[in-house]
């Protein structure tokens, strides 16, 4: 009950009450280009959801910007989505991605696109691989800790999702979705897996510290 | 012949006169008439000028005489500790009895003898101090000082008598006997003999971990003699292990320990005597060992996953030198709680495991934005204090909205430890823009000093905690520009503890990495790190030693120099008792020097609530450890020098080997000065006058 007045408050009385971007609290921070798709009620709804379901506290208003803002360069987290429309970053642009990354940031790229092969999805990682290199993305096992930093995900069901991701310093720096945001208002697992790309972001590699490690080893069957 | 007095002074002034003589005399011949008149001049004038020279230089005749000396002989016995040990007051009274005796054999066999006695080294005696010896507490080192004492004296010498028990506690091997020249005769006293027990073997690291146990293994070993006794461990003077244990023919004693604090440490261990004993010089045992931290044992306890969270621990998983133990509060009570276990990767959080059973085992301990209410008892964190007050745990508390205050730390165990008190304010925690700045105590603070030439250009904080309010005897080290206090250090009794008025701290460490940077973040918290788990650079005493001093620095609570520092000093005996104590008020630094203070000793020094105990080594005593002789060492000595062997009862200066060779002394005696002669003085005005003569005679002046 308590919980639930404080959603209540922080996301429909108060709403945003620190008028900083720079926040200690997790902050849904989407890329800004031209023909993006912000859809800000699924990123509300899953925001609600994280709060309700998690003890992770946000930042209410999502922000929307580019590399170009000092603010938006500042978030941990960066979210990057599109269907139809090729991305392609300037130099500068690409130089401001390599030092957010190896800094710790993490990005999730997520195709909206319901087709094989957008041209967003081909183009952006065409981009990422002209940054770290041709094969440096790879598929995401299903034991990485993405798939346990809350909730738990069976094998079966963590390789449906095809995620894929570069690896930098030994931790998945950029993964790359489909359709991750738009299902996560429908689907159970998604939003679950989207809670657990958000929680991993800000707990990195916690849950695979040897003291769960007993623990979900006896809930994987 | 020699001249007494030929310097270089005199022979350049001789060189000179001559050549200015030979001028004037060739000069003044040239009213001679005839070659032979100049020729005959100018002998006589070289022959006086000759004889003046050899007066001038003293010369002098010298007589050489001979003398033949007679053969020396070394008697060198050996008076270290174990020679005096036994029935009837040990061998050495063997050797006193029947001393005159030898003596007087070898002199009627042509020999003159020189007495020696032998310990750590060999050092000329008399018969008279010889037998005046009562007692010693001396190391045999025979192959040693032998090895030094040959190389001085061996051409002295036709040969060498040693009386010793063999038992030897030399480093050195006997190879240089393989070009030595003298016969060593070695004459083997009986070792002491009777009821003992002794430590026989101690095992020990050499360095242990802090907080890591670690063993102490005793090795106790008795020869006709059982019964109740007692083994007591100290480590730096404090009593660890009083162990009753009944002696018989070998028992181990094993005792495990765990050191909490880093640094040098003297381990005694004292057996106690049983009645009837043949010493009790060997119930003893004295060794040395450090203690260093293997890693920083961390707990990190997080209220709930922020950005500031992901980044301390990643500054703590990529430090070596820490161990990160890592709890993250990820759903609480009133979070939605319909999943099943299997659906979550969460376990519940292991309150008591961390705050009863582990809370030991951490150099330090994080709460980050954490309100322990939920989770268990105020017991818990009576613990925690416990820890922190004896200087086993450091403890760091970060801001947040579930921190101090409104974490419910009011008037609980942790508020008493921290540096703040928490305090009910309407705003607890805010955001905004906070420039920080350091304080004058925070410029100079080894926490914070080498921020002053970063703060200016570090990004602004955007949250703040303003529920807490430092206590009294607490040192600010950070505040805002409008004054609110962000890095807060203080003490409890012997422990440590920093508050981080905000949640921001990360923005320090991402801003900078951004930018290439990262060193703020990572030297800041390491220097908290440090400080909190009391690295030994951080400490408010430390100790250098040298060869001759000990040099120890005293440091005010902000670790600046001290200035008129009152410190007590006293000096423990392994054992913990009080040899000697002062109080002394000292400027930054204190030098004793290490003769004056007897070794193996416990330096305690004492500032305030801060003490370290600095133990002095002493040389170890190897000489009661055990009375067996090394190896039939007489035996080889014996052979390698051409010498022989005798077991005492048998011995017989007669049958030792000695050279027989003859020392033909040669000097050389002066006689008389030549010039003093009247043949001499008679010869050179001769000379003079004969040339005055002859030259009135030729007409010439």
């Amino acid at each position: 009950m308590k919980k639930f007045l404080k959603i209540l408050v922080t996301f429909f009385l108060l709403g945003n009450y620190n008028l900083f971007a720079v926040s200690p609290r997790f902050r849904w921070v989407q890329y800004r280009y031209e023909g993006d798709l912000p859809m800000r009620d699924a990123v509300k709804q899953v925001l609600w959801e994280l709060v309700r379901i998690t003890s992770v506290e946000v930042e209410e208003e999502p922000l929307y910007g580019n590399l170009d803002d000092e603010e938006f360069f500042l978030s941990p987290f960066i979210y990057l989505t599109g269907r139809n429309v090729s991305i392609n970053f300037g130099p500068e642009e690409k130089r401001k991605i390599i030092s957010h990354i190896t800094a710790g940031g993490l990005w999730l790229v997520d195709d909206s696109s319901e087709n094989q092969g957008s041209p967003f999805w081909i183009s952006v990682r065409k981009e990422f691989e002209s940054l770290f290199g041709p094969w440096s993305i790879k598929p995401l096992p299903e034991s990485d800790v993405i798939f346990r930093t809350f909730f738990l995900f069976q094998p079966e069901v963590a390789r449906k999702f095809e995620l894929e991701g570069i690896f930098v310093d030994g931790r998945a720096a950029v993964i790359f979705s489909k359709n991750l945001l738009q299902n996560a208002t429908k689907r159970k697992y998604h939003l679950r897996l989207l809670i657990n790309i958000i929680m991993y972001s800000l707990t990195t590699d916690y849950k695979l510290d040897q003291i769960h490690q007993p623990f979900i080893k006896k809930r994987l069957r | 012949m020699k001249f007494l007095e030929i310097t270089p002074f005199k022979i350049v002034f001789l060189s000179i006169l001559f050549i200015l003589f030979f001028i004037f005399s060739v000069r003044s011949l040239h009213k001679a008439e005839k070659r032979w008149q100049k020729v005959l001049l100018m002998s006589l004038r070289c022959t006086g000028f000759i004889l003046f020279s050899a007066a001038f230089l003293r010369i002098s005749s010298l007589q050489k005489t001979v003398s033949e000396a007679k053969g020396k002989v070394a008697i060198v016995i050996d008076t270290s500790g174990s020679m005096f040990t036994g029935e009837g007051g040990g061998a050495i009274n063997q050797i006193k009895k029947r001393l005159h005796e030898f003596l007087k054999d070898l002199s009627s066999g042509g020999k003159e003898v020189d007495i020696f006695t032998l310990d750590e080294k060999i050092s000329p005696s008399t018969l008279e101090n010889l037998l005046s010896l009562e007692n010693s507490d001396r190391e045999t080192k025979i192959v040693d000082s032998l090895g030094e004492f040959l190389k001085k004296m061996e051409t002295d010498y036709d040969g060498l008598v040693l009386f010793s028990d063999g038992i030897d506690n030399s480093e050195k091997s006997l190879e240089f006997l393989k070009e030595n020249e003298i016969p060593i005769n070695t004459v083997k006293m009986p070792p002491p003999s009777g009821k003992d027990i002794w430590i026989d073997k101690v095992e020990f690291p050499v360095v242990a971990f802090k907080k890591v146990p670690f063993s102490i293994k005793v090795v106790i070993k008795s020869e006709g003699i059982s019964g109740v006794g007692r083994v007591k461990i100290y480590l730096n003077g404090d009593l660890r292990t009083n162990e009753e244990i009944y002696i018989k023919k070998e028992i181990t004693v094993v005792k495990e320990f765990t050191i909490d604090e880093e640094g040098s440490y003297i381990l005694y261990i004292a057996l106690s005597p049983l009645q009837g004993e043949l010493t009790d010089k060997n119930n003893y045992f004295t060794g040395y060992f450090r203690v260093i931290r293997d890693k920083i044992r961390v707990l990190q306890v997080v209220g709930t996953p922020t950005w500031d969270v992901r980044f301390l621990r990643r500054f703590l998983k990529k430090n070596i030198s820490v161990e990160l133990i890592s709890f993250m509060i990820l759903r609480t009570r009133d979070d939605y709680m319909f999943f099943s276990n299997n659906e979550l990767s969460l376990i519940p959080f292991p309150a008591r495991e961390i705050f009863v059973e582990a809370i030991d085992t951490f150099d330090a301990v994080i709460f980050q934005n954490f309100n322990y209410a939920p989770y268990g008892p105020v017991d818990f964190l009576v613990n925690l204090k416990r820890v922190v007050q004896k200087g086993k745990t450091g403890f760091i508390m970060l801001g947040g909205d579930r921190a101090f205050y409104k974490g419910e730390y009011s008037n609980t165990p942790v508020e008493e430890i921290v540096p703040v008190r928490f305090i009910d304010v309407p705003e607890p925690y805010v955001y905004g823009e906070f420039k920080v700045k350091l304080t004058k105590a925070g410029e100079i603070h080894p926490i914070t000093s080498f921020l002053k030439e970063f703060v200016q250009r570090l990004p602004p904080l955007h949250t703040l905690n303003l529920d807490i309010q430092p206590k009294k005897d607490s040192l600010v080290l950070a505040n805002d520009t409008k004054g609110h206090p962000v890095i807060i250090t203080g003490e409890s009794e012997k422990g440590r503890c920093v508050v981080i008025a905000t949640d921001s701290l990360w923005e320090w460490y991402f801003s900078s990495l951004l930018k290439n940077g990262g060193e703020v973040y990572t030297k800041l918290m390491q220097n908290i790190l440090n400080w909190v788990t009391e690295d030994p650079y951080f400490k408010e005493i430390s100790v250098v030693e040298t060869r001759e001093k000990l040099i120890i620095s005293v440091r005010e609570k902000n670790l600046k120099e001290c200035k008129k520092c009152k410190m007590d000093l006293k000096f423990l005996t392994p054992d913990g008792k009080i040899a000697g104590e002062k109080s002394t008020e000292i400027e930054g630094e204190l030098v004793l020097r290490k003769e004056e203070i007897p070794a193996p000793s416990i330096v305690s020094i004492q500032k305030g609530k801060s003490r370290i105990n600095y133990p002095l080594k002493g040389k170890e005593n190897l000489e009661f450890k055990n009375f067996k002789e090394k190896g039939k060492l007489l035996e080889r000595i014996a052979d390698l020098s051409g010498g022989r062997y005798f077991e005492f009862e048998q011995f017989k200066p007669q049958k030792a080997k000695f050279l027989s060779r003859k020392n033909r002394m040669e000097s050389w005696k002066e006689v008389k000065e030549m010039w003093t002669s009247s043949v001499f003085i008679f010869l050179f005005f001769g000379v003079i006058m004969i040339e005055w003569t002859l030259r009135r005679k030729w007409g010439m002046r």
